[in-house]
């Protein structure tokens, strides 16, 4: 039974994984792409990274599981424990021995991420003996095992299909079969559900909840979706421009967010409910690497920007795990309207 | 003072796919009779999910293609044959916002030319100054800076080249202008400044906007009135807030349960939709909706339901046998609340609001202390 091979749950005391510190660079630049990233997260616990394009946040998990493009994206700090023990980005071949292993990860295309040449269910068995010693018609009898679980009908059947007879949906949920053929202790998602439509959201996000309480696996989900966030997270960590600005719990991030950027994201949100008055915005847009401002890295689109906000924010904690980067956090104690 | 600036009567537009020499081709019904009016300085929107022939209904109405059958009109003009100068014509008056900002600006234009480009077509009389200026004026309206006339769209971010295709559209004095998926491309904070602008764009030169989109969130914001689609025909439409607070047809019941609230510990709902849209090229008989409906019964197999009076508000109807049954069950889907936010992120969320709109803000003088300026290792 290929799902016993890898042992799935880790002692409590310690997170699953533990990212202390990451910091990327790019080329010669001295500003940092990634600069100080932190978050950890346990096991059968969800983690949702949220931020918009460019924040880094997909680059980050990419970065955790060695796949970054070579020669691009240079490793300045990295400070990183899985399973207590020390989890080296370094060593390609230990990278190698937990991706799709007990580390696995789905991407937002599933087109793009399965082979058009071969069957579906070749692509899954083929994943299974990567890291299992097994027979062939093992792997294939778990691969069917695991596109039934996704709630594929027909697994056998479906088995013999090449990706592009399937539906975007369908997809996806082969993706996330091979990603849970080995039992993996995580599953990194990025933009899982991104390309799909609403209904058929509903039902992946649902199937991701399930597997996740079956397993007890931890799970990261990088999302630019407030909605999806509030549907299935329990910790949350917002990033703006490479810097991980607000994290912490999902309800004290909804109910009690702290950061000028969290909320001027959730400003900008339509809403299904309320009066429907003008949406409010972020003003300006993202800085690239060349246009970093000094100190806090969202001051040059913060309406609250005040000179010492070229300085390096502190960080500031708001009980339960629940901190913000911001010089005037909290907004409302520290500052006050200066024009009537 | 609903004047129909647009309308379309029983259009329907089916595609040929496969076949071969020995083999017919099969019929995909993209659109499988739609009738539709959109009134002059109204925002329409129209919605569904990939597949259901929104924007084969979007190129239509905008005579990109042609319908296989159906009558359309454009202020009064039948326009569903129009060919040649007719339909050179009826260009300056509709235009059309593409989803991608990225494929639909040529990257060897500069700004200038991108914008002064329809001018040269629809006012071929305008001096190559007077063309200038009016490029200038045009950016303006968009947000942009006349000095980013010489620039090329590969130095613009995605909301910024929105906004050049936006001006683009604007370049020949449209009346209408048809927008396919307009902000769906883009990030949710630059998303609500393209919202913004399109809405300040059709109240300050009084267009009409038909807005496609699968984002209800999105329309909710941006429409008065909504067409839901559904496998080729429209399954509900009324009046933007009817919609949302009182939907009838189980589809968009269902549709709106899935959208996921960025609240937390809402507790929804959920009106679960089996399976998939089936294909267009073989649809289900009866209510095409009926593999899906979790209230179906043996009418809906057969009989194809018209759009009825809801009678619920002016306009709002819905093609369901049952949605009088259905409805009485239902809870709205947005109902239920969150576990709610606290004062003080109340009292933010109104002083971000009111920075926004240009107050300044300053530190308080009785604010608690900094503490001890220690900046966090991770902000070197």
């Amino acid at each position: 039974m290929v799902g016993q091979l890898v042992q799935n749950t880790s002692p409590s005391s310690q997170p699953l994984l533990d990212v202390r510190a990451l910091s990327l660079g790019f080329g010669a630049s001295e500003t940092n792409l990634l600069d100080g990233v932190r978050y950890s997260v346990d096991a059968g616990e969800t983690l949702c990274i949220v931020g918009e394009s460019g924040c880094g946040k997909s680059v980050s998990s990419l970065a955790i599981l060695g796949l970054l493009p070579k020669g691009v994206a240079r490793i300045r700090e990295a400070d990183i424990r899985f399973r207590g023990e020390v989890y080296d980005l370094s060593d390609p071949s230990a990278l190698r021995r937990h991706r799709g292993a007990d580390i696995a990860m789905i991407f937002q295309e599933p087109m793009t991420s399965l082979n058009p040449a071969f069957k579906v269910g070749e692509q899954i068995a083929e994943a299974v003996r990567a890291h299992n010693d097994v027979s062939k018609s093992e792997a294939r009898a778990r691969a069917a095992q695991m596109l039934a679980r996704v709630g594929i009908p027909a697994p056998e059947a479906r088995m013999n299909e090449y990706p592009h007879q399937l539906s975007g949906g369908m997809r996806q949920r082969v993706m996330i079969a091979m990603a849970l053929a080995n039992d993996p202790a995580l599953l990194i998602a990025d933009e899982p559900t991104t390309a799909l439509d609403v209904t058929i959201q509903s039902q992946i996000l649902d199937l991701i909840r399930d597997l996740q309480a079956e397993t007890g696996m931890g799970t990261i989900m990088i999302t630019h979706d407030l909605g999806v966030v509030a549907e299935i997270a329990d910790k949350v960590a917002v990033m703006y421009a490479g810097v991980i600005v607000e994290s912490g719990p999902a309800a004290a991030i909804f109910n009690d967010p702290q950061h000028p950027y969290t909320i001027g994201l959730m400003s900008s949100m339509p809403s299904l409910t309320g009066p429907r008055h003008r949406l409010a915005t972020v003003p300006g847009t993202v800085p690239t690497i060349e246009t970093m401002p000094k100190g806090c890295r969202f001051s040059s689109r913060c309406p609250f920007a005040q000179p010492v906000c070229t300085t390096p924010p502190p960080e500031r904690s708001f009980g339960a795990g629940h901190t913000a980067l911001c010089h005037f956090a909290p907004l409302d104690a520290m500052l006050e309207q200066s024009d009537g | 003072m609903a004047e129909p600036i647009l309308t379309a009567t029983n259009l329907v537009r089916h595609f040929d796919v496969g076949g071969s020499l020995f083999e017919k081709p099969r019929k995909l019904r993209a659109v499988d009779d739609v009738s539709l009016t959109v009134n002059t300085g109204e925002t329409l929107a129209i919605v569904g999910e990939s597949g259901c022939g929104k924007s084969t209904l979007a190129r239509m109405l905008m005579r990109l293609i042609a319908p296989t059958s159906g009558r359309m009109t454009f202020e009064g003009r039948q326009i569903d044959q129009a060919r040649g100068r007719a339909l050179t014509e009826l260009r300056r008056d509709m235009q059309f916002i593409f989803q991608d900002p990225f494929s639909s600006l040529n990257p060897r234009l500069t700004v200038g030319r991108l914008v002064g480009e329809p001018l040269e077509t629809h006012a071929p009389a305008l001096s190559a100054r007077d063309r200038r200026a009016r490029v200038a004026e045009l950016l303006t309206q968009v947000g942009l800076r006349p000095e980013h006339t010489d620039r090329y769209p590969h130095e613009f971010s995605g909301g910024q080249r929105q906004r050049i295709g936006i001006a683009r559209a604007l370049a020949s004095g449209p009346k209408l202008l048809i927008g396919d998926e307009p902000v769906s491309a883009l990030d949710v904070s630059v998303q609500a400044q393209v919202i913004n602008l399109l809405a300040d764009l059709r109240d300050r030169l009084s267009l009409t906007l038909v807005v496609i989109a699968h984002d209800l969130a999105v329309i909710r914001y941006m429409s008065d009135r909504v067409a839901v689609m559904y496998l080729g025909r429209i399954v509900e439409e009324g009046p933007t807030d009817e919609i949302f607070a009182r939907p009838r047809h189980p589809y968009t019941i269902a549709l709106l349960s899935a959208i996921p609230v960025a609240e937390h510990g809402r507790i929804k709902q959920k009106v679960e939709l089996a399976g998939e849209m089936p294909s267009p090229i073989d649809p289900p008989s009866g209510c095409r909706f009926h593999t899906r409906c979790p209230f179906a019964q043996d009418r809906c197999r057969a009989e194809t339901p018209q759009l009825r009076d809801t009678g619920l508000a002016p306009g709002h109807g819905a093609a369901c046998h049952f949605f009088e049954e259905i409805a009485r069950d239902a809870v709205p889907p947005a109902q239920g609340a969150g576990t709610g936010m606290t004062d003080g992120a109340r009292a933010r969320f109104a002083l971000y609001a009111q920075a926004l709109a240009g107050r300044t803000t300053r530190p308080r003088a009785d604010a608690p202390p900094l503490p001890g300026a220690q900046p966090n290792v991770a902000t070197r």
